[in-house]
This record gives C-alpha cells, structure tokens and sequence, in this order.
C-alpha cells in the first residue's frame, strides 16, 4: 500500500483559532497521508483537534479559525492554496463529509431528496428528474427501506440511524474519493452504531474510497482503521497501522488511551481515565503537551517538544521517553501475569 | 396541523365575542348621560321632539347590562355601529370608506419594510462584527427610539419645508380635482392602483410624490425592527451544523444563505410580520393626523378629539376584527413555512 | 456568589461602549428632572408644569438669549422641555411599574394554578391584546374623559399581558426542572418552591421587559396629546410641545425649533432606555445575544 501515491498527503498542517481571549493553536504541525481506498483513523479527545484538522482539508473553518501554515495536496494541488471556486468543486465531489449529529446537520426545511439533490444537480450537471433517480437508488444503497417515500421526507421525520444513513447518501451521491467522517457513530445507539460503520465498510468496498475516520472511541478505530493518527493537543503523538498501535503502542499517551478501555466491553461509551483534564487550548504547556499527566515525565518533556520520528518501518512517535513505557509495560505484564 | 388551525379557528368565536364585551365595556364606561348623547347625536335627534325617549328606548339604555350588550351586539351584528358625528353619515359606512386609504397606504408600507428590512439584516449578519454590521446595528437601535410622529414631522420639515420634495397631504389641488371629476373611475379607491387603471400617470405620480414621506415614516422603525430579529436570527442560523453541511456539498455561498439559511431565518421573522402588519395599520392613527392625510386613521383621531364615542367605539372594533384576523392569517402560514410544525 | 455575579455583569456591561452611552443620557436626564427648579425656576412654585405665557403674540418666536429654545403657541419651549422631562419619568415609571405589577399578579395566578384558571386568564390576555395598544390606549382615553392621568390608566389597563405571559411561562418552565420535581419528591409545599425558584429567574425578565417598554410608552403618551388627549394645552409634556407645531404644517420654516428640541429630548430619552434595556437584556438572557 505504501507504494501507492497518497491520495491525500497533509504537510505541517497549522490551524489556529483568534479569538478575543488569545490564539488557540488548534492543529499545531499536523503530517500524515491517505491512501486511496484505505481508511485513516484520527483518534483523540474532544479538543484535541482531531474535528479542526478534518474542516481544514475543505477549508471549512469559521471566521475566526485560519490555516496559518502547510500543505493539504489533494491529487496534487495544494487546497490551502486553490481559490474558492475551485474549492467547492471539490467539496461534495471529490471530497465529501458526514458529521457527528444527523438530526442538525440536515436542514430541517427542506425534504431529504431534496438536499441529497443539490449535491448530484450541482457536481454532475444533470436534470432534476435524473438526480431525483440517483437520489432514490443511493437512499436505496444505504439501506433506508421504502426510499420512494423517503425521499420526500423531512428529516425529523426520520429515525437517528435512518438520518445518519440519509446523510451518508447524501456525502456519498458524488462518488466522492475521500470521506471523511467526523464521529459518525457517537450519537447513535450502539445497535446501530455496529450497523452504520458496517455500511460504510461496505460502501468503501463498493465504491472504493478512501474515508478518514474521526473518533474518539478506540472501538470505532479498531474496527474499521487501516492506520491511526493519535492526536493530543494540537498534536500527533503517534502515529502507525491499526495493529501495531493496539498491541504494541508507543506513546504513553496512547498507552493509556488503551488501558482505559474495559477489556470486555468495547462499546461502552467514554472510555478515558487518563489522569488530569485535557488541558486549556489558550494555555498549552510547554515542552511535550502531554508531561502534565504522563507517569513518565522527566525534565527535558517539560522543557522541550519531541518531533515525530520513525522509531521502525512506518510506526512514528513523538515521545522522549519510549524504553521507560517498555520498562512499564514488562512490569504490567508481570503483575498481570502474578 | 390540521387539528392546529381547528382549534384556532374555534378559540376565533371566543376571542371575538370576548372583544365586542371588552368594548361594549369601555362604551359603558360613558355613563348613562354621556350615552344617551352618544346616541342621540345622530339624525333622528332632529326629526323629532322627544327623540331621547326613543333613543332610551331603543337601545335599551334604561335596561340591565345584559339586556343592553345584547341589543348593542344585535345592532353591531347588523352593521348598525350608530351615527359618526365626524363623517356625517353611520360608522361602518364612514370606516368602509375610509379604509381603503389607510389600507393603500400600509400596503406601501410594507414592500419596503420586507424587503429593505429583511436584506438589511441578513447582510448584517453575513457580515458579522465588521463595520457594515455595526452600523447597521447602531441605525437599528436609533431608528427603534425613533417616535414616529417626531421622525414624520422631522421628515416634513426636511423634505418639504426645506427641500420641497415632498409635501403633505394626499393628493395635490389639481389631481384632487382630475380623482374626483366623472371621468376617473375609482376602481380600488386606492388611488396609486385607480390612477393606473385609468391610464392617468401624471396623478400616479403626483400621489407617488405624497406618499414617500408618510409610507418612509411608517416604515422606518419596522425596518429597525426587521433588521435586528433577521439579524440574530439568521445568525443563529449561520452556526447551525447544516449550514456546514451545505458548505461541504460545496455549494456556492449564495446558495448557503439565499437557500440554506434564509428559509430557516425567516421563521421568526414570519411569526412578527402579522404583528408588523397590525401596528403598521395602527401607525396610521398618527401618521394620516401628521401628514394630513384622509383614511381611517385620521378619522379614528379626529372622532376621539371630537369626542364622537360611537366612531371611535365602532374604529376600535373594526381595527381587533382586523387584528384578530391578521394573526389567524399569520399563524396559519407560520405553520406552513415550518414543516415540522406542519405535521404535528 | 451573587456578588460576584454582579460584579461580572457590571464588569460585561461597562466593556460594552452603547449601554455606556445609554446609561450616560439616563444619568443626564435624571439630572435635569432633579434640577429642573434650578434649571428652569417656575413662576408658580405650586403649579411647576403650567409652562409660563412667554409672550402674548400667537406668532412663534425663534430661539433667542431668553428663550434659548424658542417660543411656541405662547410658551417657553425650553421650560417645556425641562420640566417636561420630569413627566416622561412620572409616565413611564407609573405605567410601566403598575403594569408590570399587574402582569406579575395574572401571570403568577395563572401559572401557578394551571388548568381553568389559566385557560380563562389567557384568554383574557388574548382579548386584551386584541386590540392595538395604540388604538385602545385612545379610546380608552377618550371614552374616560381626556386629560394626562386617562392616558395613563388606558396604558395600564392594555399594558399588562406582556409580563403576564413572560411570568406564566416562566413559572412553567420552572416546575417542569427538575430540582423542582425533586423538591416536590420530598414533599416540600408548591408555593415555597415557585417563590424559591422562580423569583430569580424572573425578577431579571420583567426588569429588562419594563427598561424596554419605558421609551415606547413615553412615545404612545406623547402621540396622545400630540393628537390633543392627553395633557392640557400649556402643560409641560413633550407631545404637548410637539402638538403645538401641526398649526404651522405647511410653514416649517417658521416653527422648526418646536420640533426639533422637544423631538430630540425625546429621541435621546428612548435611545437611553432603549441601549440599557438592550444592553441588560444581553447580560441576563445571552440566548438573545447576537
């Protein structure tokens, strides 16, 4: 796969947020690459800029948040640099998105072919009878049951997971290349959660498109990643595939991201017992974001930033401190094993 | 929804029935004497001697309460709401044929109240904490504290005294003579649409000419009033996850808020205009007295100077009639833009 | 706790430049209605708001070192505006009071008891706010007689049923929260709990509904005797001055003093309740921010 041209490759991404109380340093130097077809999991707690890197890529951002630095290539053109226009021609083409809550992210005014529709009028310059047509065979392809008659529904006429679904024809009616989907799953009942990232699974396959997951749940991650971003801060703490980050994590901070999961049960909701709280975007701490609830912190993580490096093939960590969480890990497993 | 616009229009009755009661008792509130002369005022005063007696008799002015709102509602039911001492003739005839007036000119009022006003607003939000929004929100607030009558005398003395643009009243000498003489048919007896229809611009424009002034004056504050509701409310909007879902189909910004956005804006906005209307309708009690113009809101004002009680008591029904209607309209409507209110 | 949360809010309102200003034009008019006596000493102590005949010619005389703001229909315009500051205080403190306390009274009843009592009470509201406010406060007006204090109880009378519906549905708010009902759980008695928990949460409201309703009530009561019923010819009241002027419509040139002061006074004084209203509005309820 590493072979492959990266779809989408995001160079040093920084976006910063000005706002009246100071600068919020929101994504702070951000690399990775999507591989077409494959699926990138970003994965952090809420703030840690997970959501603000995904709205960077279709420059969505609001007023006050700004792409001061890097690269976004997209098939070779950098989006930070492309103008308006040829940006929109990207959005909900070749790069669609799905949000969080299906219930405010869909207009409640308009009926749902009829927002599906505007996308697949707008991208693919047919008739209105024709994309009425390809609305009702991507409802269809979603799974919504009956969806001559849904089309014309109105979306609080709609259940969550039928809404979710509904939004997912709606990003996916352009056959776009890249989805990205910004925790697609988090307010629906775990029944349907199950169902929904199946679909998309499905879709993938269908459609071949690569998708970037957004997530705070592990369990989400685990099921449907190719390779993991673990973001904390503003940063990428580490960065590898899917397996190497479950059974052999190297920042303490995904460490204990994973400790915090109960072994059972993946599909509790919050998971994370990470000591301390995430702390104050306005205020970051110096050195490594992450010293003021790491076990492990010496000295140099509170006075100096570590850089992502390559510690083997393809697994990237940015810690000073990786033997120590060996050393830790030996101990667990030998108290595990008493 | 349909159970929605069935129980208003059963509360409709209701409501009515409680207005004619809460009038007939501000036509109480006269006293015995002052009614009687209220009553007698009118041309059977003068045919004959003893007419008190009658009138007493009549309306049943010497009779319990009940006995008298109902022989009032059975009278006003009729259409019979007395004799207007200021129009000379009965109150419902006088109302009629002055409405047409105040109608015309609220109608005016209206266009640029919507249009300006709305417009105003969304660019005000679409243009958040940058200058043009901050002006925007400080002509707001001063055009609100603006008293209407204060803003039309300041326009006369602008327009009119110093410029000369335009002046007072309705309708110029010569265009009076040319609206009343037998060839100009009143079709609407708005005289903006009757001029039109009888292919007579030259007065169109001469009653264009007296209509700036008053419709401006009438609609300022309404235009404040639209602008700051459409404001928050289309900023409200603006922050609504759908809006960036709009976005990210990679819509073009026009559409984002000339489609996304504006329709949900407007919800609220939509839920004022009766209310808009209504006040609108009202304004022109002292807007018509300002600029000297005849219609149904002088003539309210000039009946309550005059103490003609049945004019004003029948103006007071007819304006609630109006506003009840209105809202009913508005409502209904409101439930029409809104389809999740549509459905339930 | 609660002095903090004042002091934040004064901290929020001062940082905001227009409720200054609105604050700084009430503070100025308090002064004038304090001082009028010294401003403009009346020429019968016990009948301060007769405005003086300034001269016996019915022409109207232009602002000049005696009159600094002219004369009009015999009298001193800048008496009139003086003292007329202290009635557009009388007015809309009476009014707006009264009428809130009105509103407190129906709308407490009828949230509080619920069922009939308040389906007969709002609808009682809906009859009353059948009528525009504009066109009942002058029949009513008319109907008891003219004169000043008429205007005053006609504003009363049809100015109630704002705050009685804010009360009610704030009274319903409260009972569906849910400290509420586990307030009532352990049997504490209704009418502690509406009056524990609701009173804060409308004290706030009513202030804010009466601070915005002060500068349209001074407007109805001066349209009403701009149109001649409501104070008498020659009582100090802005409307009264204003009226003066619909004699001299089509000779502006003439008059434009008697409107342009008493018409200022009048602007500033809605435009300084209308921004602190706003302003406070925006500290107690940020939903209506924006």
């Amino acid at each position: 796969m590493e072979s492959k041209q990266p779809l989408l490759k995001v160079n040093n991404l920084k976006t910063y947020f000005f706002t009246d109380d100071g600068v919020v340093k929101a994504v702070d130097g951000v690399n990775f690459e999507v591989y077409p077809g494959e699926t990138l999991g970003i994965v952090g707690e809420s703030g840690c800029g997970k959501s603000v890197t995904s709205l960077s890529i279709l420059r969505l951002l609001d007023e006050k948040g700004k792409i001061v630095d890097g690269e976004i290539i997209f098939e070779g053109k950098d989006l930070v640099k492309l103008d308006e226009n040829k940006m929109r021609e990207i959005r909900g083409n070749d790069i669609a998105m799905i949000f969080q809550e299906p219930m405010v992210a869909l207009n409640p005014v308009y009926t749902v072919g009829d927002q599906i529709m505007e996308a697949i009028i707008l991208h693919q310059k047919v008739h209105k009878d024709e994309a009425r047509k390809i609305a009702i065979d991507m409802l269809r392809k979603v799974g919504i049951p009956e969806p001559e008659k849904r089309v014309d529904e109105y979306p609080h006429e709609l259940s969550g997971g039928m809404r979710q679904r509904a939004m997912i024809a709606m990003a996916l009616s352009c056959h776009p290349k890249l989805l990205i989907a910004d925790e697609p799953t988090t307010a629906l009942d775990v029944t349907i959660q199950a169902q929904i990232l199946e679909l998309m699974k499905q879709l993938q396959k269908d459609l071949d498109m690569a998708i970037i997951m957004i997530t705070h749940d592990l369990g989400v991650i685990a099921e449907i990643s190719d390779r993991v971003a673990v973001m904390y801060a503003g940063k990428m703490v580490e960065y590898t595939d899917v397996k190497r980050l479950f059974k052999n994590p190297k920042h303490p901070y995904t460490w204990a991201l994973l400790n915090a999961i109960p072994r059972l049960d993946i599909e509790q909701e919050r998971l994370f017992s990470i000591p301390g709280v995430v702390p104050d975007a306005l205020h970051f701490p110096s050195g490594c974001k992450f010293h003021t609830r790491c076990e492990f912190a010496t000295e140099k993580c509170r006075n100096e930033e570590p850089g992502l490096i390559e510690i083997e093939d393809g697994h990237f960590v940015a810690c000073w401190n990786i033997e120590k969480l060996e050393a830790a890990k030996d101990r667990v497993e030998v108290g595990e094993n008493k | 929804m349909i159970a929605y616009i069935i129980r208003r229009l059963l509360l409709l009755p209701l409501i009515l029935f409680g207005v004619t009661i809460l009038i007939f008792g501000m036509l109480e509130l006269l006293g015995p004497e002052k009614l009687v002369s209220a009553y007698i005022r009118g041309p059977e005063a003068e045919k004959v001697a003893g007419a008190t007696q009658k009138i007493i008799e009549k309306y049943g002015l010497d009779k319990p309460l009940p006995v008298k709102y109902e022989r009032w509602l059975g009278n006003v039911l009729k259409g019979d709401l007395g004799w207007s001492l200021v129009g000379k003739q009965p109150v419902l005839s006088a109302i009629l044929s002055r409405f047409p007036y105040t109608l015309e000119l609220a109608l005016w009022a209206i266009i640029p109240v919507v249009f300006v006003g709305i417009w105003l607003g969304i660019i005000s939000a679409v243009h958040h904490n940058k200058f043009l929004d901050h002006f925007l929100r400080v002509f707001a607030i001063i055009g609100w504290s603006f008293p209407d009558f204060v803003f039309g005398l300041f326009m006369i003395l602008i327009f009119y005294t110093q410029l000369g643009w335009f002046p007072p009243g309705y309708l110029s000498f010569d265009m009076e003579r040319v609206v009343t003489s037998s060839q100009f048919v009143n079709y609407t007896k708005m005289v903006t649409i009757d001029s039109i229809l009888n292919l007579r611009f030259d007065v169109f424009l001469d009653a264009l000419r007296h209509l700036i002034a008053p419709v401006i004056t009438l609609a300022y504050l309404w235009w404040a009033y639209i602008l700051r509701i459409t404001r928050s409310s289309m900023l409200e909007v603006l922050r609504k996850e759908y809006i960036r879902t709009a976005r990210a189909k990679g819509l073009s910004e026009d559409v984002v808020i000339n489609k996304h956005a504006r329709r949900n804006a407007l919800i609220p906005v939509a839920t004022v205009s009766g209310q808009m209307i209504i006040a609108l309708l009202a304004g022109t009690v002292i807007i018509e007295s300002v600029f000297n113009r005849p219609g149904l809101g002088r003539f309210v004002a000039m009946a309550a100077t005059q103490l003609d009680y049945m004019s004003i008591i029948g103006g007071a029904l007819f304006y609630s009639i109006l506003l009840v209607l209105g809202n009913l309209i508005v409502d209904v409507s409101y439930a029409l833009i809104d389809p999740r209110i549509r459905l339930q | 706790m609660l002095r903090d949360e004042i002091k934040k809010n004064t901290k929020k309102f001062f940082k905001n430049p227009t409720a200054v200003l609105g604050l700084f034009l009430l503070v100025f008019f308090i002064i004038i209605a304090l001082f009028a006596p010294l401003i403009a000493p009346p020429k019968d102590p016990n009948n301060p708001y007769r405005i003086p005949i300034a001269t016996w010619s019915l022409e109207p005389k232009p602002p000049s070192p005696e009159h600094p703001f002219g004369v009009i229909g015999q009298r001193d315009i800048f008496y009139g505006v003086i003292w007329g500051t202290r009635t557009a205080f009388r007015i809309g403190l009476i009014v707006a009071g009264i009428s809130a306390i009105i509103g407190i009274i129906m709308g407490s009843l009828s949230g509080y008891f619920g069922g009939w009592i308040d389906e007969v009470l709002m609808r009682i509201t809906d009859i009353f706010m059948s009528l525009p406010f504009l066109v009942a406060a002058m029949v009513l007006t008319t109907v008891l007689g003219k004169g000043l204090d008429k205007v005053m109880i006609a504003m009363i009378v049809f100015g109630w049923m704002g705050t009685a519906r804010l009360i009610r549905g704030n009274i319903l708010q409260v009972k569906e929260e849910q400290y509420v009902l586990a307030a009532k759980a352990l049997g504490v008695r209704d009418s502690l709990i509406i009056l524990k928990h609701v009173i804060p949460n409308t004290i706030f409201p009513v202030i804010v509904q009466v601070s915005m309703r002060m500068g349209s009530l001074v407007i109805t009561a001066a349209a009403l005797s701009f149109l001649g019923l409501g104070a008498e010819p020659g009582y100090a009241d802005w409307g009264t001055l204003l009226s003066y002027s619909r004699n001299w419509l089509t000779q502006f040139d003439k008059a434009w003093f008697s409107i342009v002061y008493p018409g200022v006074a009048m602007v500033l004084f809605v435009l300084a309740w209308n921004l602190v209203g706003d302003a406070l509005r925006d500290i107690f309820d940020p939903r209506l921010r924006g």
